[in-house]
């Protein structure tokens, strides 16, 4: 604590105490939601090469569970771990303890309930089904509420803190907080039907671009900003070497923050997104690649000089993997942006390697780092029970890592290029969509091997954090901290600018920031100035530039029975492996039929679109499938209809009876949101149900005499089905007079500019 | 990298212990930044602007060069004609993976109330060959045959082809339903 240099002498000295309790608690929280968002992981991986894992049941299947992982890997693992972070740094690096005590628990505790409302939500088909945003708007609600919790307990903290300029780090926690509220809420903006569903206010088209707006840079304020901040305090601290480059943390500092946010397009590339919206996409992820890797040198080279202690320390040996892959998702993003690169890597196994060496290398690595550095502190116990078995866990999850991505890396270009490869007659060469998923399953086992080493790793870090734990003192020591408080206005010496710059050498000197570092709320209004500009320069023209969305006279909403079904898609995850969007490519449309235009889903609330082709894509299943039989014994056993497939069973579905008495309030909320019904529909919508379930029964029972005495009519599977004989059949059909088309059309454009 | 002495221009700040350099930023990397950011110019202004390929002009090019185009009549001796023609059964053999294997199975041997097996002479809609065409165009009411709507005409005369090429070579499967043709009327002729 030597840094009294800047500080009058006539300042007092002020004694306060760090709460570590708190970072304890946080650090405890990570490793535990870590062991179990990893083993749903494993779990659904192990399905995709074994699909008899969900053991039939509806709770363990894969569209359920796939949400339960990234909430809990992504929210749960890591929100914990950088809450652990910026509770300990924060508190060092401002010299003060948190503002409130109280608001820290409430956040703590709050945050758990949250995750465990996850848990005991999203494998019971209660979701949003929007990727990342998926917890339904009683917990949106509880999220928001203990998001204000923590900011109003950070910024209470920079207000009196007893350090007057604010480092590196802690800027990145100040564009967490302003940045994932605005993203949060934006994109979770829904109507409730009932305690457990809701309707996006969006539809279509923009509610993909929200979705990826937000999405994206979930990835950006959640999974980047917090853990370079946690990179710009633990990592010199464990190398004990200084930080590269000021002028650098700046310079990547602000650009990361103002460019990230434009990029969300480039995960709708191809898609009926308009090309000048994923052109402003690509070209700002190209942009990301310096501002990122700013991040990524000031890491690595902050080791210059230390290398000697990264072959001995198996701390610094997480952090140089961690920054490492921090450097190679930052790069393949870009690269995976690039439109004709997207075109094969889209909708495979690619970005889900891309994800993960992000995910396992970088937040991962980050987060054990830094539990393993906390652990003799917060324990007081000097050093950890056993290096031994730290370095252990580092090679072990670096092979895991590998063993994860390559595999998973190869099957998406495999899977990629089979989908695209037509012969030399102009036909598809793998028309039978099977054979593209089959081809996989060997890299499937082989990424089931990955994970399961990253996982023992974790385990082997919870041994050493309880082996650790068990060596602490009988009562934790609180030292006692001093520090002169602020005075209240600044009289230290302004940065120095050395010679006679000019004005571009006095803004490249960066003297004008060191006088933001000292004014925390304006550094705030500067970046919520950064985040909102770059946000609304591309929500403006995606809400008021009218051929955003191009309305189509045939596309009308779905009836009530098709509702019930396209919410029982939602519910099951069918999203999670299926797209619904055949983008404008050759073997697209030989596969699928005609590719999928801005009209058609402006009834989709929320948009269906997908990101993820497991099974194949369903825009035009109507057009290709029409049979009720076919449906019904598909779900009942996929395995019957298309041998070797790994859709799960869905036996439920025939036996569940559809709730067609609460149908009623979803086409109320759903008319509240611009859906034009006729009149019948709206005074009645079970019976409109009702009386659709009976018709497709009986063609049900036409197909197939011996379905005559089943109960199937009052089932969920009749509403699924419904749905799926109806999707993307809109455009083909013919509008029956022109007067209904243009009552339609100016009906769907109001339901479209909500 | 080594472990030298490092003597870069430290500043005078610290927290809580942690020191920072007045490192300049790297050449390369101030380089690629400015490079990434000019390049978004000529890119927008080619691609939107200019005669530089969008998304859905490259897709009707591909579309229009590579489009059936066969201006075929829906009569049985053009059906026979493509029935033994390799070359074209090629094209039809992709179509019926991603159109209809999922009802017939991917070899034609059909399944139970969804598709009648393909490969015997037996058939429950069809008497002669344009039958074939018609079953494909209009499809079967009250089964779940569908009218193949997403197919071109000249497609749909070829999958006909392809159908009674399946007829020729048996294969295990559903059993047969409907009547036995053991050869078409056309083919006696």
């Amino acid at each position: 604590m030597s840094n009294t240099a800047a500080t009058p002498a006539s300042s007092r000295m002020e004694s306060f105490h760090y709460d570590d309790d708190i970072v304890r608690k946080f650090t405890l929280a990570t490793l535990v939601w870590g062991i179990v968002g990893m083993l749903v992981g494993l779990l659904i991986a192990l399905q995709l090469a074994w699909p008899a894992a969900n053991m039939d049941t509806p709770w363990l299947t894969f569209g359920r569970l796939r949400p339960l992982h990234t909430n809990a890997v992504i929210f749960a693992f890591g929100g914990n771990g950088i809450f652990a972070a910026i509770y300990y740094s924060s508190q060092r690096l401002l010299k003060a303890r948190m503002f409130s005590d109280v608001l820290s628990r409430i956040h703590f505790w709050g945050w758990q309930a949250i995750i465990t409302a996850a848990v005991f939500t999203l494998p019971f088909g209660i979701t949003q089904s929007k990727e990342y945003a998926e917890l339904e708007w009683p917990i949106d609600i509880a999220v928001v509420v203990i998001w204000v919790v923590f900011a109003v307990n950070f910024f209470g903290t920079l207000i009196k803190r007893r350090e007057r300029h604010l480092y590196v780090g802690l800027w990145f926690y100040i564009a967490t907080i302003v940045a994932i509220a605005v993203l949060y809420i934006a994109n979770n903006a829904a109507l409730p039907v009932t305690m457990t569903k809701s309707y996006s206010v969006y539809s279509g088209v923009q509610d993909a671009f929200m979705q990826w707006w937000y999405g994206h840079n979930a990835v950006a304020f959640f999974l980047t900003t917090p853990f370079l901040g946690m990179m710009y305090y633990f990592l010199p601290k464990a190398a004990n070497r200084p930080v590269y480059s000021y002028r650098l943390s700046i310079l990547h500092f602000w650009s990361l923050v103002f460019i990230y946010i434009w990029a969300g397009p480039h995960h709708l590339m191809y898609t009926s997104m308009p090309e000048w919206l994923t052109t402003v996409g690509m070209l700002f992820s190209l942009m990301l690649w310096m501002p990122s890797w700013g991040g990524m040198l000031n890491g690595l080279l902050t080791l210059r000089g230390a290398w000697n202690k990264v072959a001995e320390d198996p701390i610094l040996k997480f952090y140089v993997v961690a920054v490492t892959f921090y450097g190679m998702s930052t790069f393949e993003g870009p690269m995976l942006s690039i439109k004709s690169i997207n075109a094969l890597s889209h909708y495979t196994d690619w970005t889900i390697a891309h994800v993960h060496s992000g995910t396992l290398g970088w937040n991962g690595f980050m987060i054990f780092g830094m539990m393993y550095w906390l652990m003799p502190r917060l324990f007081q116990t000097g050093k950890l029970w056993s290096l031994k078995l730290c370095t252990t866990h580092f090679w072990i999850g670096t092979i895991g890592i590998l063993l994860y991505v390559l595999p998973i890396w190869a099957a998406g270009i495999t899977q990629g290029l089979m989908w695209r490869s037509i012969t030399e007659q102009g036909t598809l060469q793998y028309g039978d969509f099977l054979q593209t998923v089959t081809r996989l399953e060997p890299f499937y086992w082989l990424r089931m091997v990955g994970g399961t080493l990253y996982f023992v790793g974790i385990l082997l870090c919870a041994v050493q954090m309880f082996m650790t734990w068990k060596m602490r003192p009988a009562t934790y020591e609180v030292p006692t901290i001093q520090a002169p408080a602020l005075e209240k206005v600044y009289t230290g010496p302004e940065a120095i600018v050395i010679g006679n710059p000019g004005l571009i050498g006095r803004f490249a000197s960066m003297a004008w920031h060191r006088s933001w570092e000292r004014k925390p709320m304006f550094f705030t209004v500067m970046v919520t100035i950064a985040v909102l500009v770059a946000s609304l320069a591309e929500i403006v023209p995606t809400f008021m530039v009218k051929s955003v969305v191009q309305p189509i006279a045939s596309v009308t909403p779905y009836t009530p029975l098709e509702q019930a079904g396209f919410d029982i898609y939602v519910a099951e995850g069918c999203y999670n492996c299926h797209s619904q969007q055949v983008r404008p490519m050759r073997h697209e449309t030989l596969r699928y039929g005609e590719y999928s235009k801005t009209g058609e889903s402006i009834y989709d609330r929320p948009f269906q679109w997908g990101s993820r082709r497991i099974g194949p894509d369903l825009a035009r299943v109507g057009d290709k499938l029409q049979s009720v039989n076919w449906h019904i014994r598909h779900f009942k056993r996929p395995n019957d209809i298309s041998e070797g497939t790994i859709m799960p069973a869905y036996p439920w579905l025939l036996k569940d009876d559809l709730d067609f008495d609460g149908i009623q309030g979803k086409i109320d909320a759903l008319s509240m949101l611009g859906h034009p019904y006729s009149d019948e529909v709206k005074a009645d919508a079970p019976a409109a149900a009702r009386a659709q379930a009976k018709v497709l029964f009986a063609r049900l029972v036409k197909e197939d005499a011996s379905y005559a005495n089943s109960d199937l009519e009052g089932k969920k599977v009749m509403a699924l089905t419904a749905y799926l004989l109806r999707l993307g059949t809109d455009i083909s059909k013919d509008v029956d007079t022109s007067s209904a088309a243009e009552l339609q059309e100016q009906e769907a454009s109001d339901a479209s500019s909500f | 990298m080594s472990n030298r002495e490092v003597n870069d221009p430290l500043l005078e700040h610290t927290y809580d212990g942690i020191q920072e350099y007045d490192n300049p930023l790297p050449g390369w990397w101030v380089m690629i930044f400015w490079a990434s950011i000019f390049f978004c110019v000529p890119y927008t202004i080619y691609v939107h602007f200019m005669d530089g390929n969008t998304v859905l002009d490259a897709y009707e090019a591909d579309m229009a060069a590579n489009t059936l185009n066969w201006n075929l009549t829906a009569d049985a001796a053009t059906i026979l004609g493509l029935r033994d023609d390799a070359e074209k059964l090629e094209i039809a053999e992709g179509i019926f993976a991603s159109k209809c294997s999922a009802c017939h199975k991917p070899d034609g041997s059909g399944q139970l109330s969804l598709g009648p097996n393909l490969t015997d002479k037996y058939w429950k809609n069809v008497k002669s060959l344009t039958d074939i065409y018609d079953v494909i165009s209009n499809g079967v009411t009250g089964t779940a045959m569908t009218p193949q709507t997403v197919l071109s005409k000249d497609e749909r005369i070829l999958m006909a082809a392809y159908v009674a090429h399946l007829a020729l070579e048996f294969k295990e499967g559903l059993p047969p339903e409907g009547v036995e043709i053991a050869t078409w009327p056309s083919e006696k002729e």
